[in-house]
């Protein structure tokens, strides 16, 4: 039998300087990444003195009050801002996608909000939104005959000029991920169906649409996600506090609120069960986009497959 | 056959595209009328708290009275000077790791390759939030809150997703190279180095302009680890400035103070353009 020993040692030498490459990546990912989360959820189960206290923490932050108003403002403003800008950003994506000239004017013009931090346009936008009738949005509304709104002063409209805020600031990103989507689409696949007879409007149901799946479905989850991190927009508005009358309050907010809050007593063990819960929801939702768009590849290729047939 | 192709190109403007042109310039207008009236409203003096009726788009009384308002009462160059530290560190520490790490995914073969990719990549999974306090407790037994690095590492040590970018455009670099290199007798660093990183431009590129955007409007993070005033970034600055009850009123010194955050994001953007949007663009290509 021949000795295999020095194959192996080469092999594992090999091997060592492949790790020792990798070593800052990898520690970093034991350090700040698994580290944390266990971190996180054993916090969870201690109190403030450090005694394991089990899942009194959870118990306490589900019937407290204020916590489901953060998840409800939370799920609201991240709802309607996926439920608009989607679909927004789709159209105009296609409008686009369908320009004979000019589209990288537009391309740029939509996307110059990327340069600002959403604190600048949350500053910005508490004087355009201002509840003084010279403010730019009331102004506008004044073109239409409606009075002038408070915007982000009025327990009524302030979750709504928060997912205004949000959309004008998103959108030209969409847009931008739509449009590359669309251009990836063959246009051997719209010959085909002109030659079959296709009008525009079938060609779009039948062939744009499906095609598109994948990017909704990335587009749609990175949305949610960045929805449910919601914090530099409200903080910026309306501080700790989530005012007007909390609706401004999200559930990063009580994470914040109940870790580095100087004005609230602060609670270490209700946080981390706060980021917990907020873990495993986004646990939940980036699992959801791995089943659905592993689905979605047999699909397109069935597509293909069907044209190339005919 | 001949009419086929002249039919994909329709010179003659179709009533479609007009409604499409029509659109997109409303969409162009709202997206850059608050950013113009920023910029206006920052050069304009005002004589009293109440805003002009009807809004104001030329500066009535042009003066940069409300950059001195700034300067003076903000540490405002002190926040400039701070994140544009920390952003140039960021992009440099990050372009290195990610593209060392990307190429060992992607050039290398070790035992245990996609188990250690999937651990790398699973910090993509969990967000930064969920980790804030453990992260802000190490951080703090590192002494370096109030530092630099404090404000970088946690954003350095999870960048998975350039990693993941990186390993992709390597893979569809020649592994032929690879073996030239080691049969040149070079090590694996240097064929990194000599050989694959000189490649890898348009994907550092990306990398570079998404973390700069990236570590310059963050402020959950600087805002946790930063104490000393001294060392706060520019988004810190605003947050403060946005929720402190003096100032923030004034219309003018508002506008000055956000315009002077955007401007330097804004002049990388001037000229990287074209680089901004297919950066973006690539985000999603990866689906």
């Amino acid at each position: 039998m021949r000795n295999t020993a020095p194959v192996k040692r080469r092999v594992f030498r090999n091997a060592v300087g492949w790790y020792l490459l990798l070593s800052i990546p990898l520690i970093g990912t034991l350090v700040f990444n698994i580290y944390p989360v266990f971190k996180t959820m054993i916090d969870s189960t201690l109190n403030m003195q450090g005694k394991f206290i089990g899942s009194v923490n959870y118990t306490i932050m589900f019937s407290d009050a204020e916590f489901h108003q953060s998840v409800v403002n939370t799920l609201y403003m991240g709802a309607l801002s996926v439920l608009i800008n989607i679909p927004l950003a789709f159209i105009l994506a296609n409008m686009l996608n369908n320009l004979p000239r000019g589209k990288d004017v537009y391309k740029v013009l939509l996307i110059l909000p990327m340069i600002t931090s959403i604190v600048t346009v949350a500053l910005l936008f508490k004087f355009i939104f201002s509840p003084d009738p010279a403010s730019i949005a009331n102004y506008v509304l004044s073109w239409f005959g409606i009075d002038p709104l408070s915007w982000f002063s009025d327990v009524n409209t302030s979750r709504e000029t928060v997912v205004l805020m949000s959309i004008w600031k998103h959108i030209g990103f969409n847009v931008i991920l739509f449009l590359a989507g669309l251009q990836t689409i063959p246009t051997e696949l719209y010959e085909a169906a002109k030659i079959d007879g296709a009008n525009e409007r079938q060609q779009w149901f039948y062939i744009t649409i499906p095609s598109m799946r994948n990017t909704f479905i990335f587009v749609y989850l990175t949305s949610c996600i960045a929805a449910l991190k919601s914090f530099a927009d409200v903080y910026a508005v309306s501080g700790e506090y989530g005012d007007p009358g909390g609706t401004l309050f999200t559930i990063i907010l009580y994470i914040y609120r109940n870790s580095f809050s100087t004005l609230f007593s602060k609670d270490i063990g209700i946080a981390s069960a706060a980021s917990v819960f907020l873990f495993f929801l986004i646990l939940i939702i980036t699992i959801i986009n791995y089943v659905l768009t592993e689905n979605s590849e047999r699909i397109r290729f069935t597509i293909k497959k069907a044209l190339k047939r005919k | 056959m001949h009419r086929e192709s002249t039919i994909k190109k329709k010179r003659n403007i179709q009533p479609s595209h007009v409604l499409y042109y029509v659109t997109l310039t409303i969409a162009a207008i709202i997206i850059v009328v608050p950013l113009y009236w920023m910029v206006s409203t920052s050069f304009d003096k005002f004589d009293s708290l109440e805003l002009p009726n009807p809004p104001r788009f030329f500066p009535a009384n042009p003066s940069i009275f409300n950059y001195f308002i700034v300067f003076n009462n903000m540490n405002m160059l002190k926040y400039l000077l701070n994140t544009t530290i920390v952003a140039i560190m960021s992009v440099v520490l990050n372009v290195f790791t990610a593209s060392l790490a990307g190429y060992c995914f992607s050039k290398g073969k070790f035992p245990g390759k996609n188990m250690l990719l999937i651990l790398v990549l699973s910090n993509m999974m969990v967000p930064f939030e969920s980790k804030l306090l453990p992260i802000y407790d190490m951080i703090k037994g590192m002494h370096l809150t109030d530092n630099y690095l404090g404000i970088i590492l946690p954003g350095l040590m999870t960048n998975a997703f350039f990693i993941f970018f990186v390993k992709k455009f390597c893979d569809d670099l020649p592994d032929d190279l690879f073996e030239a290199g080691v049969i040149d007798g070079a090590s694996k660093f240097r064929i990194y180095a000599q050989i694959y990183l000189p490649l890898m431009g348009p994907v550092l590129a990306t990398i570079a302009i998404l973390d700069v955007m990236g570590v310059w409007n963050d402020l959950l993070w600087p805002m946790v680890v930063i104490n000393n005033d001294a060392m706060n970034t520019v988004q810190v600055g605003l947050a403060i400035f946005g929720t402190s009850d003096n100032m923030q009123a004034l219309p003018g010194v508002s506008a000055a103070m956000s315009t002077l955050s955007v401007l330097p994001l804004a002049i990388v953007f001037i000229f990287l353009q074209k680089y901004v949007v297919q950066s973006v663009a690539a985000t999603g290509i990866k689906q």
